[in-house]
């Protein structure tokens, strides 16, 4: 037992000196104050509920996705939150829920608009891993070869994983480009807006240990239609967006993952979708789909057991979502969604219900 | 998931909502005389109009704009407007930009003069499909009626 320990941390001394790093660093990164939202990517849209209630007549402000821009759950759409117009500066507030199979996703923040042109987005997440976390240290040990029963403080503290939460602030800008969503009827012309999400992992001993880094951007370019005349006469919103990003499940496994040659930094480019169906001027319903880039995380050979280890962990999925927003006012909006963010942390079929409120102002 | 399984994905998700974007974009040419039927005709529109009109004069946000308006003559020229719009036997061709051109007109009370039309068009139970074809046709004149 005393041996199988020793060679335990031998190895993982051993897997820190090739990345250059120590995993055995406790100090937990004192993350930076400014919080961008994170659950999915973006705030739930500010789906100002009565679309000329923008200012408004559409109720599309009051929506946010998860990383604190204004867009549905998990996907920013080129709306700018709130219900500003030309002349006013407004904002919202958020709070989002995520109940996963072995995971709880737990999102805050919320935006300032500037005269429909600007918005200025934080949000802070935290992934919860609750008892999954002893479980991920179990796959952890087996994967090293390690006796069953091994306790937990055998691990470098970054990877004592029972019960932690990973905690990333995201802060984000969003600048109108062209269109009014509103306004621009009877023309295929879409709203484009372009966006910028900094996101900063505070369990950095956490990526390190992994073999990512704790920061990383997105950039985006999105664009949305709406219909005030759409199918059946409803108002119908369809987003397409396109993130060049290198988070990796949107950074609670931080960023770049690694390559042959150390830690990597290269971005994605990954399609997202959204579609919303308004049923009356107080409830919408629709669907998003993100596609997920890819990335190797723990580095491949060297260090028995961690080649397969790695795979495991790396395996990420697209993710989405259906989604109901009910306006019981027009500065206040309730999301149900169920989502499914597939496999993370190697852990499969993450999915569940989500829920978020976001209030407008 | 198999990276050609992602790809097929992405094409396929991609046709989905060219679908759904193409079945929408020729909506403008559905207007018919149902729109302006559903709004209850001449008379039906008269009375909206006339509700529309009283939410507007009571509308803090924006009454000061009619303090000096001929309401009976707005109130004729609304209901012919939106005769028109909805489909029904009217003739109108007052240009937008000229008659708003010196009211200062902004964002928020173009807003929130479609929020009290809306809510006039909802008391009176006009059908969904009818009020938002109205209200889509209205929204692109933010264009010439907002000067400020
Ligand atoms: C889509 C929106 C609008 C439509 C369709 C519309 C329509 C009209 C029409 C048809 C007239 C001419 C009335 C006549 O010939 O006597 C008119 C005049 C006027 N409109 Fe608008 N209007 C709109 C928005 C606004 C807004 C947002 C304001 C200000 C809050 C406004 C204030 C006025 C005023 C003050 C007049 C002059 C009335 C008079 O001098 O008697 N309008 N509008």
């Amino acid at each position: 037992m005393k041996k199988a320990r020793a060679s335990l941390k031998k190895n993982i001394t051993e897997y820190a000196r090739i990345y250059g790093i120590s995993v055995l660093a406790v100090a937990s990164f004192a993350g930076s104050s400014a919080r961008a939202q994170m659950v999915a990517a973006e705030p739930a849209p500010n789906l100002t509920a009565h679309m000329f209630d923008m200012g408004g007549l559409v109720t599309t402000g009051a929506v946010t996705a998860v990383g604190g821009a204004a867009g549905g759950g998990i996907v920013p759409w080129a709306l700018i939150g709130g219900y500003t117009t030309k002349d006013q500066v407004g904002g919202t507030a958020f709070y989002t829920h995520v109940f996963l199979r072995n995971y709880q996703l737990a999102t805050y923040g919320g935006l300032f608009a500037l005269s429909n042109r600007v918005e200025l987005s934080f949000a802070h997440q935290s992934f919860q891993l609750g008892s999954t976390g002893a479980t991920l240290d179990g796959k952890i040990f087996n994967a090293l070869g390690a006796p069953a029963n091994t306790p937990e403080s055998v691990l470098p503290h970054a990877l004592r994983l029972d019960n932690v939460n990973i905690n990333q602030d995201i802060i984000g800008i969003k600048v109108r480009l062209y269109g009014n969503a509103i306004y621009d009827q009877g023309t295929l012309i879409p709203q484009i807006s372009v966006g910028y999400e900094y996101h900063h992992n505070e369990n950095s001993s956490f990526t390190r240990a992994i073999g990512t880094r704790p920061s990383g951007s997105e950039y985006y370019i999105a664009a949305t239609k709406v219909w005030l005349n759409g199918l059946f006469g409803h108002y119908t919103m369809v987003t397409a967006t396109l993130d060049a990003t290198n988070a990796i499940q949107n950074g609670l496994l931080g960023f770049g993952g690694v390559g042959p040659n150390g830690p990597k930094t290269g971005y994605h480019i990954e399609p997202e979708f959204a579609v919303g169906y308004w049923l009356n001027n107080n409830l919408v319903v629709g669907g998003e789909y993100r596609f997920m880039p890819h990335y190797q995380v723990v580095a491949p050979g060297n260090v028995p057991g961690y080649g397969p280890l790695g795979n495991a962990l790396s395996k990420t999925s697209d993710w989405k979502d259906v989604y109901i927003a009910y306006f019981p006012v027009k500065y206040l909006s309730i999301t149900l969604a169920y989502a499914d963010l597939g496999t993370i942390a190697s852990e499969k079929n993450q999915n569940g219900v989500y829920l978020s409120a976001t209030s407008s102002f | 998931m198999p990276h050609y399984v992602k790809v097929k994905l992405k094409y396929i998700v991609l046709s989905a909502l060219s679908v759904v974007t193409i079945s929408l974009s020729p909506a403008a040419s559905r207007a018919s005389t149902s729109y302006y039927n559903a709004f209850g005709r001449k008379q039906g529109l008269n009375t909206v109009v006339g509700d529309f009109l009283n939410n507007v004069l009571a509308d803090s946000r924006i009454k000061a704009y009619f303090t000096n308006a001929n309401i009976p003559a707005l109130h004729a020229a609304l209901v012919t407007q939106f005769c028109m719009l909805e489909g029904g036997p009217c003739e109108f061709n007052e240009n937008m930009k000229t008659v708003h051109q010196n009211l200062g007109v902004t964002d928020a009370a173009f807003n929130a003069l479609a929020e009290d039309l809306q809510k006039s068009m909802v008391y009176h139970n006009i059908p969904l499909a009818a009020q938002n074809n109205l209200l889509a046709k209205l929204a692109p004149m933010e264009k010439g009626i907002v000067t400020k």
